[in-house]
């Protein structure tokens, strides 16, 4: 259960906001930290925890994209399929993820460790195309860097081509 | 950048979050100017007199908004810094929030006190993780120096901002789907009237909620005066702003301009013009949202009254550049697509709007559209412009009305010759989700 755990935690969230309910959102989020995705009985407890119905709680969970209602692989791949990513060849990186792992967007590889998602702006239109896996951005990619990425977090669990969000000009002093 | 320099962001002589690096550059000085013996009324009146602009895609003067906020009967007030940023082909507030979180900061901390709010959040996507980080080791910092927090300075004022992490979804960076989302609800648009947060915000209290390039500018505008602000810019839209540059160019990224420079100069001048020889076929100036231009109106400046003038508008300043190669059948079918997506379903010309266009635009980029199919997408749009609490809806709709009208002459290609001409055998395949 999320209180026994994390009652610190979510007594330091519900803290910040003079409404109850404002704290559901950070609270779904903490339920996703903790199993990947928002479990039913999580949802129940957070109903409890706010004094709210579960359908207030569902309801607002599956409006949001971000907010898993459905398990997920280990690895959760996010590509960019806005036109600003489309102009610099998203599409053929969906491709190519295809060709790699064998899935169409939506499904997950039959080990766990991956799931395919395409979705809307991520907002690094400077430096696509790009993908966000978990919560890390993968910026300016190639077939090259896709194989390397896609090998090293099968092998290691981690790959040093995350760029953590970068910008052109380039940060430090390289602007202007 | 021109030969006006930067004048919004310094550069900084240290890590972004360092908050000796931010004060050596002037950092804070406007707040402890404020702190030190300005009232409320002198902060809204200098910004009033700098004539800035919300930079939010309305361009609504900051100064009007302040000024409502003060005067408002109902004593409660909230403070929200809008930093969701979920527009296509904007990041300059990505930009903002990664270099430069003092400066943010410091702009809240103003528009806070200004707003005598009970509580201040700034609303932050939660995609933007390392953005977060940046902001919350700054926020540590600015609370460890006394900026920020119980008894600031010593001058008895109390101020807390809290960080309040949005879960995603397009809808949620328009202000009142944002409160909504911040209340614990789904990210839907309210009903309007009442039209502004000023009246009707978080809680239902008069709540002042601003964009992250208009809060940093605040901090610059109160320590130089608001007769440097005026010294760039146009006569109406004063200033700078940061331009998000993205698309076909060699050199995608964010730029500070003076308003009114022409779109030339930031797609040559600053992105090195199209790559591979190809040239501009289109240009979204401000996002998905307006008419795009064609490249026969590369010299229009860029500021919000001269671009509406054109019948395409600012916006939020995120520039993508469509170079000749691209397929407009099918980068419409995308923006198509993705308002579908993004539509909170809860009004029906939106929901259904949304989705008819794409299944349209859809027909006709596989081959299997008629005239017909084009003579309803108009209609349609007709039909569904202007409806709904947001603008969502009427952003899709502009965008196949603009491109039908500038590129007809592809739509009827591919109906005439019942395929795609442009090869989008990928583009297909990743439409279909």
């Amino acid at each position: 259960m999320l209180k026994e755990k994390h009652q610190k935690e979510i007594d330091d969230i519900i803290s910040r906001y003079p409404v109850r309910r404002s704290a559901l959102l950070p609270l779904l989020y903490l339920a996703q930290r903790e199993d990947g995705y928002v479990t039913e009985a999580a949802m129940k407890e957070i109903a409890q925890i706010l004094k709210l119905t579960p359908p207030q709680v569902y309801e607002t969970i599956t409006f949001y994209t971000m907010l898993n209602l459905k398990p997920v692989g280990k690895f959760h791949i996010q590509v960019c399929k806005s036109l600003m990513c489309a102009l610099v060849g998203s599409d053929q990186l969906i491709g190519w993820f295809h060709s790699k792992l064998g899935i169409k967007p939506g499904e997950t590889t039959p080990d766990k460790l991956f799931t395919l998602s395409v979705v809307e702006c991520l907002g690094a239109c400077g430096t696509g195309p790009m993908m966000q896996i978990n919560e890390d951005y993968y910026e300016r990619l190639t077939e090259q860097k896709v194989d390397q990425i896609l090998s090293d977090l099968k092998n290691t669990g981690a790959c040093p081509l995350k760029s953590g969000p970068f910008m052109w000009p380039e940060p430090s002093g390289a602007k202007k | 950048m021109t030969a006006a320099g930067p004048r919004l962001l310094e550069k900084l002589d240290g890590q972004p979050w360092d908050i000796e690096a931010y004060i050596r550059t002037g950092g804070y000085e406007a707040w402890k100017k404020y702190l030190a013996g300005m009232s409320r009324e002198d902060v809204v009146n200098e910004l009033k007199k700098s004539g800035l602009r919300g930079r939010g895609g309305a361009g609504f003067p900051t100064g009007i908004k302040w000024d409502k906020i003060i005067h408002h009967r109902t004593p409660e007030h909230y403070f929200v810094c809008n930093a969701g940023e979920h527009e296509p082909g904007t990041f300059k507030d990505r930009y903002l929030l990664k270099h430069h979180p003092h400066q943010l900061l410091e702009g809240c901390l103003i528009a806070a006190h200004t707003a005598q709010a009970k509580a201040s959040f700034i609303y932050i996507n939660h995609d933007y993780n390392e953005e977060r980080k940046h902001l919350e080791q700054a926020m540590a910092q600015a609370k460890a120096k006394g900026l920020m927090g119980k008894n600031i300075l010593g001058t008895g004022v109390d101020l807390e901002i809290e960080l309040f992490t949005g879960m995603g979804s397009y809808v949620a960076g328009e202000e009142t789907a944002m409160l909504e989302s911040m209340q614990g609800r789904p990210a839907m648009p309210r009903q309007k009237p009442p039209f502004y947060p000023t009246d009707f915000g978080l809680y239902g209290k008069p709540t002042l909620v601003n964009n992250v390039e208009t809060l940093c500018n605040i901090p610059r505008i109160l320590h130089m005066g608001a007769s440097w602000f005026t010294q760039v810019g146009t006569e109406k839209c004063p200033g700078t702003m940061l331009f998000s540059l993205s698309g076909a160019v060699t050199k995608p990224g964010v730029y500070e301009l003076p308003m009114g420079t022409p779109l030339r100069t930031l797609i040559e001048e600053c992105g090195g013009g199209v790559p591979g020889g190809r040239k501009v076929k289109a240009v979204f100036p401000g996002g998905p949202s307006f008419s795009m231009v064609t490249d026969d109106q590369l010299d229009l400046p860029m500021e919000f009254d001269a671009l509406k003038k054109a019948g395409t508008g600012l916006g939020s300043a995120g520039v993508i550049v469509v170079d000749d190669a691209t397929c407009m059948v099918a980068q419409t079918l995308k923006f198509s697509n993705f308002f579908k997506t993004e539509s909170c379903g809860q009004c029906p010309p939106c929901r259904m709007g949304t989705n008819n266009l794409a299944t349209l635009m859809t027909k006709i980029e596989n081959g299997e559209g008629t005239q017909k199919d084009l003579d309803s997408l108009l209609q349609l749009c007709g039909f569904v412009k202007g409806t709904g609490y947001c603008t969502l809806v009427t952003g899709a709709a502009v965008l196949v009305q603009s491109s039908l009208k500038l590129f007809r002459h592809e739509f009827d290609e591919h109906i005439a010759r019942k395929r795609c001409p442009y090869n989008s055998q990928m583009a297909a395949v990743a439409a279909g989700h």
